[in-house]
């Protein structure tokens, strides 16, 4: 005979391995993430495409290596547009690392406490804000800003669409996700070590520079490490200022551009056929450039960190 | 010590300088939204549509004229004899424009016919005049551009008999569509994610035993927030459009797959928070249920998740406001054509897209983007509030 007791312990199993199942699909779409990506990005190496009535596929080699994204009928670049993508990213940190980590200093350290408060609420807004309003943002002001820039420089640059507007727009966008981890990380720093610097006669600002960040270096780390990735990945807003450059590599400030993800974006039309599916090549190409710069950061975190 | 004062002092000022700069950026971006897109933004906007629509419709049939009531608006002319008012008025692109603020509902306007199809078909307000000609029963020809103004059309319309053709358009360049698109999309992924998302943080938390394999997992779901939106929808055109396409026959990207996209981008936000709305709540609360003869399950139903409804709550505003700002996911998952008519299985734009659709064309419209991103603005921030609210509340 069943008792009551019995089915509740049925019931108790049905339930887990329901949640057990769910978490289960919950935590392998990474893993198909990945493999669909992979498969569809390497299928136009392989796939034959019916181009004016010959068939062709797309070399490899030449996908890799190539400095021009696009000749008729079938060769495709992308080495040149991985190099215009860390090149701007580079930039972009450069310009938000410093800013983003001192602002952290300001509202935890310095700030008196209500300038503290609406300086955290400020960053908090910008975190907020789409990435698409950025770009909006970006071809409204900064690309007037860049485009006088250059005629100071007596540059004439394609209405200030270029590589300095693409990095100026990446660093905001990234400025509050540094900024949010390094304030964790500084809110952190033991109050003992600061008395203990203060004591031995540093001065407030020489203690918030030399003992402070240098404690805190290891959440300033992962915040760069963070923005480094959203930087690497933004789209939308990237390819209204980037431009629709076809060859480079471009190192020129105020020259148009190009990156992964406006490559992926720019000219969406049709949605089949080797100009759709070699968007997919550079999506696969776009994760292994996120994943060896990660790694990459990763163990110079972790190098960082012994060093103390 | 001098020396140390005066780098102190430099170093300070840096410190003031570089923190300046985000707000800054908000404030020169606050300014330049709502500069460019305040005299857009009108409730209007909000509930018309993006495609302007010309009707064109005649009326030749011989009619019983009455006497209609003159409504009596305000720098409105009343044509009594077709019972229908006219009003001089400036559209969203900055051009005169001769609007019918106002039909009776008996007037022959009403029951127009399509030039092209010949089917009937009702002018109504709102509409704008673009022209209008009409004879009378001497046989003479009355011309009436929307140029020459409220006044002229009404006096046309007084001295002619029957409509020998008639222009009217809607105005265009609303956002209903894109707006309804968004609010699909929130319902639909939330539908489908919060409970998967919530399952999961139940199992995580409540359930699993601390091994190597629940850490994988969480590692799995942790990996998954560091892939950009752009990849999201590229899987979204790989596997849930030929889905889609199957299950519910439609074409290409739809709203349905992009709901599915969304579900997965926001899986691990909901996890998350909601794991942390779990770890707040005592173990005593569990101890005391299953201690009182309640059944895990039970327990977990009755006690565990009515205690984390807050958590649940700000997971659920967060996922909206990255619905609401997610554009690059959607692009690829759902497409990028401005719709009118939304329906669950056909592309569509969301607000987000809408603005990119507008700005990445060759005429980039920068008043209607920025219109919609005051529209996005004042919902994303004052979801990030409430979020701060519950916050509050909860510690």
């Amino acid at each position: 005979m069943r008792t009551k007791a019995d089915k509740r312990i049925v019931i108790d199993k049905i339930v887990k391995n329901i949640f057990f199942g769910i978490t289960i699909i919950c935590s392998s779409i990474i893993i198909l993430i990945l493999v669909f990506i992979l498969i569809e990005g390497i299928s136009p190496f392989f796939k034959e495409y019916n181009i004016l009535g010959k068939s062709y596929s797309v070399d490899f080699k030449q996908f890799i290596l190539g400095t021009t994204w696009f000749k008729s009928p079938n060769i495709y670049g992308a080495g040149f547009i991985v190099i215009n993508t860390i090149y701007i990213v580079l930039l972009a940190l450069i310009i938000a690392v410093p800013i983003s980590v001192i602002t952290a200093l300001f509202i935890s350290k310095i700030a008196p406490k209500p300038l503290s408060i609406t300086f955290g609420y400020v960053i908090d807004i910008l975190a907020s804000i789409p990435s698409i309003i950025y770009g909006l943002f970006g071809i409204g002001i900064i690309t007037k800003f860049v485009k006088n820039l250059s005629l100071l420089f007596n540059y004439q640059s394609a209405g200030g669409i270029s590589t300095l507007a693409t990095a100026l727009v990446l660093s905001i966008m990234i400025i509050p996700t540094i900024t949010m981890l390094s304030l964790t990380s500084i809110n952190a720093v033991k109050q003992d070590l600061i008395n203990g610097s203060l004591a031995l006669g540093a001065s407030p600002t020489q203690t918030n520079f030399k003992v402070v960040l240098t404690s805190a270096k290891s959440g300033i780390f992962s915040g760069i490490i963070l923005g480094m990735g959203r930087a690497l990945g933004e789209a939308t807003a990237v390819s209204l200022v980037a431009g629709n450059n076809g060859s480079g590599p471009i190192f020129n400030l105020f020259n148009t551009t190009r990156t992964l993800t406006s490559t992926m974006l720019l000219g969406l039309k049709e949605t089949s056929g080797l100009d759709y599916d070699i968007r997919f090549s550079v999506g696969l190409l776009l994760i292994i450039v996120i994943l060896v710069s990660n790694t990459l950061l990763n163990i110079v975190k972790r190098k960082l960190g012994n060093i103390k | 010590m001098r020396k140390r004062k005066i780098t102190d002092r430099v170093l300070n000022m840096i410190t003031w300088l570089f923190s300046s700069f985000g707000l800054l950026v908000l404030l020169v971006l606050l300014y330049f939204i709502f500069s460019n897109g305040l005299k857009t933004l009108s409730f209007d906007l909000l509930v018309s549509d993006y495609y302007e629509q010309v009707y064109n419709t005649n009326l030749k049939e011989d009619i019983i004229f009455h006497n209609y009531d003159d409504p009596n608006i305000k720098n409105t002319y009343f044509s009594s004899k077709w019972g229908v008012a006219f009003k001089d008025v400036i559209n969203k692109n900055n051009q005169p424009e001769v609007e019918i603020i106002y039909i009776d509902q008996h007037s022959p306007l009403v029951n127009m016919k399509d030039a092209n199809t010949n089917e009937y078909i009702s002018i109504t307000k709102g509409q704008y005049l673009d022209k209008v000609f009409l004879t009378n029963d001497n046989g003479d020809f009355i011309m009436g551009l929307a140029k020459e103004g409220a006044e002229s059309i009404r006096n046309n319309f007084e001295n002619g008999d029957i409509i020998t053709d008639l222009v009217t358009s809607t105005s265009g360049g609303g956002i209903r569509g894109s707006l309804i698109t968004t609010l699909y999309l929130i319902i639909l992924t939330l539908i489908i994610a919060l409970p998967l998302g919530i399952s999961a943080a139940i199992y995580l938390h409540e359930y699993a035993k601390e091994n190597k394999i629940t850490n994988f997992m969480r590692t799995m779901i942790d990996m998954t927030t560091g892939i950009p939106s752009i990849i999201f929808g590229l899987v979204g055109a790989i596997v849930f459009i030929p889905f889609m396409n199957r299950a519910i026959g439609s074409d290409g990207g739809s709203i349905a797959s992009g709901a599915l996209t969304l579900t997965i981008i926001l899986l691990p936000i909901i996890i998350k928070t909601t794991e942390e709305a779990l770890k707040v709540i005592p173990k005593s609360y569990r101890n005391a249920s299953l201690a009182l003869g309640a059944s895990k399950t039970q327990t977990t139903f009755k006690v565990v998740l009515p205690n984390a409804l807050a958590g649940i709550l700000t997971a659920t505003i967060l996922s909206i406001g990255r619905i609401i700002g997610e554009s690059a996911a959607l692009i690829y998952a759902v497409g990028t054509s401005i719709k009118d008519s939304v329906s669950v299985n056909e592309k569509s734009t969301s607000l987000a897209v809408h603005i990119w659709s507008i700005m990445s064309g060759e005429h980039p419209n920068f008043e209607l983007a920025c219109a919609i991103s005051i529209v996005i603005l004042i919902v994303v921030l004052s979801l990030s509030i409430i979020v701060k609210v519950i916050d509050k509340r909860l510690n």
